[in-house]
């Protein structure tokens, strides 16, 4: 253990950072909380600030009302653990050869992939796409285009080079066996990074609204995001030329807004303690050094 | 967990050698052979990025055309580096390309940075619970729209906002923060670090996984106080994903959130507020301007392939990780 | 080993081919999907020969309709408005909206590649973007088979203005009863009555109104406003315009802001701010900010929308009962005018367009023309006779037992609308307000009979003249330069730019091609008229 004065102001400091962090990310979502169950009238009076005034849940009854959100959920789920799946298999199996030095053509395969980070053919040649392969309206326009995210790639490559070359051949396995070899050996090693991934492309999923909303023409179809988003976005960003017509004037009640945010926000925020256990256990790995 | 860094030079050169007696074609050959497992693997790769990538990439060419429905892609009509002229010798170019290049150097300056600290810092707190709590909350704010961060950054910054208030508690006189151009910068930056500096730590702290215990217990016995096991330990052990990450914000350096600085700019501050994707935004306005918006689109990708192509070479010589 | 590596082999080209049929899975799925909207098509299409029988029969087509969804009601695809349309006109419509927050973008996905749906919701600008590509049915062309629509262009001329190249190719939303609304100048009267000030007829005396009650409350910010949306209001008020305004006494557009009127209104607007009359936050405010400070007596007046005065007075009676907004009639200028704002006849902003690839266009006229006519308007707005509505003296109200089903909702009149799905944000293309009448505050419909019998109530156009192409190359080339110094108007009111540098300013904009502006929209106008 650390005993100096030194590294007990250091850990004091350090313990003040962060607890003024944890104020400044927290309190910006329980205050979109403590408004989301407040009355309207004290929200609009701009009262509400630490704790809800005039305590009711009427705003998530109003938004559970309308049974498409419920389908949407659903939606959602769906894509997101298929596009997860997807994403994993996919993004493993272009990380682990890149990983490997004695691959042929390593190092052309990854510039030809970091370059379509920067240059892409936009939105018409995408949609002319989709459409050819027969997969508008449907789950794969949203799941399939994007299966491998070339920053998440690059990422799990980086982590997966960092396993010693050592590891294989004590394992006695030559390079002809690369599929048990990142099955039994990467993949087992690489657990916070798959979760880390897992994580990214979920929530990525989770989050996702435009190409849903530009390839899917059934409302029945709608993830979660398009519906609150119309809510949250709509009015903020309003076009002016609708607002003139004076048609478009009413926009949806703060507190209304604010339990969409936390709707969409909530399932995802429970889903992280399971999957942050395999960094805090990693962390923890680190901490036995005392 | 024992996943370390190799030292790379010596696993780099380990794919033998080609001799100089040894035939090119045989050599290349024989590799490929040795590969033909990962190509097998990289095979439903390697398809997916011709596919989504390559196939749509022919929409770059409307860059240099009159882009005009009934034509198509390949009909419309060629007009070579019209958009590109016209883009380029705008009298207000200079100040376009200043103004997004400098939102985005800031944003590698000081919004780069703060997640590794703070990854440095949780790994340093020893109370578990405690730890939790701040990873945990602090990457929530990452799940806020644009458009609900944009309305937190002003009810904060205005005239009567918290800010104000509390430089009045002070007894200083308040500032128009969202109205003058000197602050904008400032604001943007400050508000993509407390967004992004929680999850963006997320990639840290897994790699702070992947260090050797054995490591810090060496350190230890050598009599390395925290700081020397920081520095010659724990930085050195997430380094490649530190450079990897700095290669990639560098790639960014052109993409500065179009909606955030949409929702901040104003009258006011419009002398650093107005960026190129702003600008281009506005033209659309009148009417759709697919070519004009694909040219300026290519030209910003060329700038930032520049960059990364020079800070992939510099990171290659000098520390043996790059992107590619 | 050999063995294993041809199992290794195996396995990769077996999650290969996992791959490829989830892919080729989709294709099959979309494809069923897309040929079973073809067979529908067809099979109504074939049912002409087959059925070979009435009239009735013949017309039965169904069409996919995609319009634009506002947050506030709701689009349901299942409505006694849709049941009642494919009774009455034998159009099946299957409805698909899209969010309204990113509808621009999905809009021009579908127009870039020509995808667009049977109907579509497009705004005019749009409609005459894309009008050259033949993507459109040019509903001019059967103008003789509808009467209902020549109707409604003959009662308001400015649908001429969508015309391209001589020819509609879209649906403009009309109206037949609105509730009119404007942006309006909303004032604290019991304020006005608390300190003893008269009604501010100028806007001089506005001046000194507001500055009496910044005078009673130190503390607060008179006037607010959301961004620069009061601005053209007020600058027509004052006998100017802010940026291309249309000036119903000479019968033409000008560009406002490089006039020496503009001058005026700038130096005026800075008196108000520099005194804090004018709220400092003005134009960064968000509409929550806003509200917030009408709410809570931050803030006595505006000069915007009155829709949302009903909102704070609410808000502010739950702890004043005395505390009101009201309307209060519109200002007389220097020059002597009163020239008030108020929205547009109809919607014409807002419009439909028929896909040229659609099967059978003529039964979509018929539809259309129907839905301009007396019984569509009833259908479209109030939904099914008897179910949703009954005709009391003639005409159509909202029955009682469906107005009391949604009297508990947070917003009845929208929710009822939704559900009935009928009315301006459904599918309605001649608009009667007359259900909304029925549910919403009586201070709107009050407001809305004084703005119209308002002595200076100007009707402001809702649409710009149609411009050719060209004109648009040179209307993008000249707004690009003008929007960039159009932003120092900002910096005039908060004094940060003096306003001894105007001259020069307006000099700079007529150089960057303000004139040549005004020139164009004159031209595309005198074409319309």
């Amino acid at each position: 253990m650390y005993k100096g004065f030194g590294s007990r102001l250091f850990d004091s400091i350090n313990i003040a950072a962060m607890l003024l962090l944890v104020f400044v990310t927290f309190y910006p979502l329980y205050y979109i909380f403590v408004v989301s169950v407040s009355g309207g009238s004290a929200v609009m009076r701009g009262d509400v600030s630490f704790y809800p005034i005039d305590f009711n849940l009427n705003t998530y009854s109003l938004v559970f009302q309308d049974p498409s959100i419920w389908r949407a959920y659903l939606n959602t789920i769906v894509y997101t653990v298929v596009g997860t799946l997807i994403n994993l298999f996919c993004t493993a199996l272009c990380a682990y050869p890149l990983s490997k030095r004695d691959f042929y053509g390593r190092g052309f395969f990854t510039l030809m992939i970091v370059v379509t980070m920067f240059f892409s053919g936009g939105l018409i040649p995408s949609y002319l796409l989709v459409q050819k392969l027969g997969m508008m309206n449907t789950m794969w326009a949203i799941v399939i285009p994007g299966a491998i995210s070339v920053w998440n790639m690059i990422v799990m490559r980086t982590f997966f080079q960092g396993i010693p070359n050592e590891l294989y051949e004590s394992a006695g396995m030559d390079g002809a066996s690369e599929l048990t070899s990142l099955i039994r050996i990467t993949l087992p090693l690489s657990k916070p990074i798959m979760a880390t991934m897992a994580m990214f492309y979920a929530v990525g999923h989770w989050n996702s609204f435009f190409s849903a909303m530009i390839y899917l023409n059934e409302k029945a179809k709608f993830p979660l995001q398009i519906i609150l988003r119309n809510m949250v976005v709509m009015g903020e960003m309003s076009n002016q030329s609708q607002e003139i017509s004076g048609a478009y004037a009413a926009v949806t009640a703060t507190n209304i807004k604010y339990a969409v945010i936390i709707i969409a926000v909530l399932p995802i925020l429970l889903v992280y303690p399971f999957i942050q256990k395999y960094f805090v256990k990693g962390v923890m790995v680190g901490s036995l050094k005392g | 967990m024992q996943v370390q860094d190799v030292p790379l030079n010596k696993s780099r050169r380990q794919g033998a050698a080609r001799t100089a007696e040894m035939p090119w074609r045989r050599y290349a050959w024989g590799r490929i052979k040795k590969s033909k497992y990962y190509y097998a693997m990289f095979a439903i790769p390697f398809l997916y990025f011709v596919l989504f990538s390559y196939v749509p990439m022919s929409g770059i060419l409307i860059a240099f055309k009159n882009y005009n429905v009934f034509d198509g892609i390949a009909g419309s009509p060629w007009v070579g580096l019209k958009h590109f002229r016209a883009f380029l010798s705008d009298p207000y170019f200079f100040t376009l390309i200043r103004n997004t290049m400098l939102i985005g150097l800031y944003q590698i300056v000081f919004a780069f940075p703060a997640p590794i600290i703070l990854a440095l810092l949780l790994n340093e707190l020893r109370h578990t619970a405690f730890k939790r709590l701040v990873q945990t909350v602090s990457y929530l704010p990452h799940f806020l729209s644009t458009v609900v961060v944009c309305g937190i950054i002003v009810n904060f910054a205005s005239y009567d906002g918290l800010i104000n208030q509390f430089l009045g508690f002070l007894g200083l006189e308040p500032i128009h923060f969202l109205m003058l151009p000197e602050w904008f910068r400032t604001i943007y930056i400050s508000s993509e670090i407390w967004q992004g500096i929680g999850w963006g730590s997320i990639i840290f702290l897994a790699a702070l996984t992947g260090i050797d215990s054995q490591l810090y217990e060496a350190a230890t016995i050598d009599g390395a106080n925290r700081w020397r096991q920081m520095f010659h330990v724990t930085l050195p052990g997430i380094m490649p994903t530190i450079i990897i990450m700095l290669l990639f914000s560098i790639g960014a350096i052109m993409a500065v959130s179009f909606e955030k600085v949409l929702l901040l700019s104003n009258g006011s501050n419009f002398a650093t507020s107005d960026i190129i994707s702003t600008y281009v935004y506005r033209r659309g306005l009148v009417s759709s301007d697919f070519s004009y918006a694909t040219a300026v689109g290519l030209f910003n990708s060329v700038i930032a392939l520049v960059f990364l192509t020079i800070g992939n070479y510099l990171s290659r010589r000098a520390s043996e990780t790059s992107l590619w | 080993m050999a063995k294993r590596k041809g199992f290794q082999l195996l396995a990769v080209s077996a999650l290969l081919a996992t791959l490829v049929s989830a892919c080729s899975g989709g294709g099959s799925n979309g494809a069923a999907g897309e040929s079973a909207g073809a067979s529908s098509g067809a099979g109504n299409a074939s049912t002409k020969p087959a059925a070979g029988g009435t009239a009735a029969a013949q017309q039965k087509v169904t069409v996919r309709w995609m319009r634009g969804e506002n947050p506030s009601q709701a689009i349901k695809t299942d409505t006694p408005v849709l049941r009642e349309i494919a009774r009455q006109t034998g159009v099946t419509i299957n409805l698909e909206p899209v969010p309204g927050s990113n509808y621009v973008d999905k809009k021009r996905a579908l127009l870039a590649t020509n995808n667009i749906p049977d109907i579509i919701g497009l705004e005019s600008k749009e409609v005459a973007e894309f009008a050259g590509t033949g993507m459109f049915v040019p509903i001019s062309d059967y103008l003789d088979r509808m009467p209902n629509l020549t109707k409604a262009i003959e009662e308001n001329p400015e649908i001429k203005k969508l015309y391209v190249d001589g020819k509609l190719y879209s649906l403009p939303i009309t109206e037949q009863f609105k509730i009119q609304g404007g942006k309006t100048l909303l004032i604290r009267t019991d304020i006005l009555k608390e300190l003893g000030l008269e009604t501010p007829k100028t806007f001089d005396e506005l001046y000194t109104v507001l500055a009496a009650m910044k005078k009673a409350y130190p503390d607060s910010y008179p006037w607010t406003a959301r961004g620069m949306s009061f601005m053209d209001a007020l600058s027509f008020g004052m006998g100017s315009g802010y940026g291309m305004t249309y000036d119903p006494d000479a019968d033409n557009y000008f560009y406002g802001t490089n006039k020496p009127e503009f001058k005026e209104v700038l130096t005026y607007l800075n008196k108000l701010y520099s005194e804090k009359l004018l709220d400092p936050d003005f134009a960064v405010n968000t509409k929550q900010n806003w509200d917030e400070k009408l709410s809570t007596g931050k803030s006595f007046f505006y000069y915007d929308n009155n829709q949302f005065a009903v909102n704070y007075n609410a808000t502010l009676q739950e702890t004043d009962s005395n505390a009101k907004f009201d309307r209060i009639p519109y200002l007389r200028n220097a020059k002597g005018q009163t020239r008030g704002w108020l929205y547009p006849k109809g919607w014409l902003v807002d419009n439909y367009a028929i896909s040229a690839k659609t099967k059978n266009p003529e039964a979509l006229i018929g539809m259309f023309d129907w839905m301009y006519g007396p019984e569509g308007t009833t259908v479209t707005n109030y939904g099914v006779e008897g179910e949703t509505y009954e005709l009391v003296d003639g005409k159509p109200q909202i029955k009682a037992d469906v107005l009391e089903k949604y009297k508990t909702a947070a917003d009845p009149a929208r929710v009822m609308m939704s559900e009935i799905g009928a009315g301006l944000l459904a599918l309605a293309v001649r608009v009667d307000e007359g259900p909304t009448k029925q549910v919403t505050h009586p201070d709107l419909v009050r407001w809305g009979e004084e703005l119209v019998a308002d002595p200076g109530a100007v009707i402001v156009p809702g649409l710009a003249p149609g411009f050719t192409s060209e004109e648009n190359e040179s209307i993008k080339e000249i707004t690009t330069k003008t929007s960039v110094l159009e932003q120092d108007v900002v910096k005039f009111i908060m004094g940060t730019k003096p306003l001894s540098q105007f001259d020069a300013w307006a000099g700079e904009l007529t150089k960057a091609g303000a004139d040549n502006l005004e020139k164009i929209y004159n031209e595309a106008y005198n074409r319309t008229k």
